[in-house]
């Protein structure tokens, strides 16, 4: 048993109170993100029930599975489960019937990068985890420490982080996403960020103006030939320059601890840039 | 022909020409960044070798895209014309014959099965075009007995290849995961990948549909009549109608097949031209086409410009351009 104290009442991003006699032994986890904070966070063998894209860590692969996307109410009721975690975005057509079938259900709803910190301690306690998410969660507050006491004289690279290259308009990462903020702690400047929230479709007249000097693509590399070929994508400077990365998507988009292995990762990039 | 007609027709004439001008114009200053009409102009004259950023949006975004949605605009308004000609339908349009629906199954087919890269990138547009050229086929071949089309058995025959086909791509995005938003761009239409390279592969469409419509307009001016009148008259109604149909199912597949699905222009235009311009296909063919182009590239103008510098994609304002304003034509005519 970890050395914490049942019961207790958790408050999630919804501000809705949850009380919990004891820790909960059958979580179920309706995302791939939820799903991962609940194994890093040391409650894995708590979760009995996750959803088919759930690809991580292997050992989740192998729980029972309540749906994908799409959350099959039915599966989560007969797990009988006595925590329920779902994302407020992700979930959001299925809350409303949870709800009503009165489970025992928290909900997550991260948009910045220390929401994915205050994700961490929410599960962390519900799980009766607090030291491990704690230390994990330090970690997101170590990274902005860092990227405050660094010289605000430095040149920031402009980045985009886009999910497509073709066909245009590429779908950029804009504001309230974690990946802006890792940019930006990064050492970089979001060159799409006063476009839209979240990722959008940006016009290929403005990418060509924003010109960014680096490009963050979950397209994997060797999809990667019509940037070298279209008449004004081969134009950007991060083309022309070969500052085109490919990178795994669940290090950026999923609200997990491997967004400091994303953030490591954009580090790496942006300093190799910034050096010439 | 009576000189005040002709008079009439010189005016229009004149009318849509300068509704063309001042279109292009706007399309090329337009956009996420604005460019003054002058700096358009020495763009224009300096060709397009220059590197600069300005140039760039003009000849290889802002010229290709404008042309593409021109062509389009035509193709489908040319769709739209002949169908509601043979049909003698108000309410028919070139998506009514199963040809969209056949080309957004056939491109969401292409996108899940990862063809967005092949044929350097005409893979989704080529799956797109000959699914959209076989649901047609399906749709005649249902229609057709003992060698006669039936054109109201046409009708309903489209509509229901076109139900089916739309819930084998509900399945489809259903089963997708995370290829979903992809094809949803695709499906709601848009110019946003025009290329040099597409407006040439669009073009003999563009001339053929422009071509084809004219010399059936004497056929279809007789169709007005009736399928018996046309006959008595002493056309084909057989061969003009299997003709009518495939040179509009060409034209729509073509469209659909680069630009995803646009709807509105193709029923809505034909009606405003007719209203404006008269009804004789013999000047219904250029007008509609000229309005068409001129509509859809408004649209798309709008589509870059007013979220910039985000895209919306070009079917919402073709819709929110044109119901308005068919609405006030009908008003005027006291129909409603």
């Amino acid at each position: 048993m970890p050395p914490t104290t049942f019961p207790r009442r958790i408050t999630d991003f919804r501000g809705k109170t949850l009380t919990l006699k004891s820790p909960p032994r059958r979580v179920v986890s309706l995302t791939p993100g939820t799903t991962e904070v609940l194994f890093a966070v040391g409650a894995g063998k708590q979760v009995v029930g996750v959803t088919s894209y759930c690809d991580y860590p292997p050992e989740a692969k192998r729980l029972p599975k309540v749906g994908d996307m799409r959350t099959n109410v039915e599966a989560v009721v007969a797990l009988r489960p006595d925590l329920v975690v779902a994302d407020g975005v992700l979930n959001r057509r299925f809350i409303p019937t949870l709800e009503r079938l009165k489970l025992p259900l928290l909900v997550i709803a991260p948009k910045t990068w220390l929401d994915v910190a205050r994700v961490i301690r929410l599960l962390g306690a519900a799980t009766g985890h607090d030291r491990q998410a704690e230390s994990l969660a330090q970690r997101f507050h170590q990274a902005e420490r860092e990227a405050r006491s660094r010289s605000a004289s430095a040149t920031k690279p402009g980045v985009l982080f886009t999910l497509n290259v073709e066909p245009l308009p590429m779908w950029v990462a804009g504001r309230d996403l974690f990946v802006d903020d890792m940019i930006r702690l990064a050492g970089g400047r979001n060159v799409a960020e006063d476009g839209g929230t979240n990722y959008y479709p940006l016009s290929a007249e403005a990418l060509l103006v924003r010109n960014p000097d680096i490009i963050i693509t979950t397209v994997p590399e060797n999809r990667l030939s019509p940037l070298y070929e279209h008449p004004v994508l081969k134009r950007l400077k991060a083309v022309q320059n070969k500052q085109v990365y490919s990178v795994d998507s669940n290090l950026f988009v999923r609200p997990t601890p491997r967004l400091l292995r994303g953030l490591e990762l954009l580090k790496t990039i942006i300093s190799k840039a910034q050096r010439g | 022909m009576p000189s005040g007609s002709r008079r009439r027709y010189g005016a229009v004439g004149v009318l849509l020409i300068v509704l063309a001008v001042m279109t292009a114009v706007a399309a090329l200053c337009l956009g996420s960044e604005i460019l003054l009409p002058q700096q358009v102009w020495r763009i224009l004259r300096e060709g397009s070798s220059s590197s600069d950023s300005a140039s760039v949006i003009v000849w290889q975004l802002r010229l290709p895209r404008m042309t593409m949605a021109a062509m389009v605009g035509v193709l489908l308004s040319v769709a739209g014309v002949i169908l509601q000609g043979l049909l003698r339908n108000d309410l028919a349009d070139p998506y009514t014959i199963g040809v969209s629906p056949g080309a957004a199954m056939g491109a969401s087919a292409a996108v899940l099965a990862g063809w967005e890269a092949r044929w350097h990138g005409f893979g989704v547009p080529l799956a797109a075009f000959v699914c959209a050229i076989a649901a047609t086929a399906l749709v005649l071949m249902v229609a057709r007995r003992e060698g006669v089309l039936r054109v109201s058995v046409f009708l309903l025959a489209g509509i229901v290849v076109g139900s089916f086909m739309w819930s084998a791509v509900t399945l489809m995005l259903t089963l997708a995961g995370a290829d979903v938003g992809r094809v949803l761009f695709w499906l709601m239409g848009s110019f946003a990948d025009a290329e040099w390279t597409r407006v040439r592969l669009l073009l003999p469409f563009v001339v053929l549909g422009f071509v084809g419509l004219r010399a059936m307009a004497y056929g279809l001016n007789a169709f007005a009549l009736g399928e018996e009148s046309a006959a008595h008259l002493g056309f084909e109604v057989e061969k003009l109608k299997r003709w009518a149909i495939v040179l509009a199912a060409l034209c729509t597949a073509a469209a659909v097949s680069v630009s995803g699905i646009i709807g509105f222009v193709g029923l809505v235009v034909p009606h405003i031209a007719r209203r404006l311009f008269g009804a004789d296909h013999r000047q219904l063919f250029w007008s509609a086409a000229v309005l068409g182009a001129v509509l859809m590239v408004w649209a798309d103008t709008l589509a870059r410009s007013i979220a910039r510098p985000a895209e919306i994609p070009v079917g919402v304002i073709t819709a929110l351009l044109g119901a308005p304003f068919f609405i006030a034509l009908l008003r005027r005519e006291r129909l409603v």
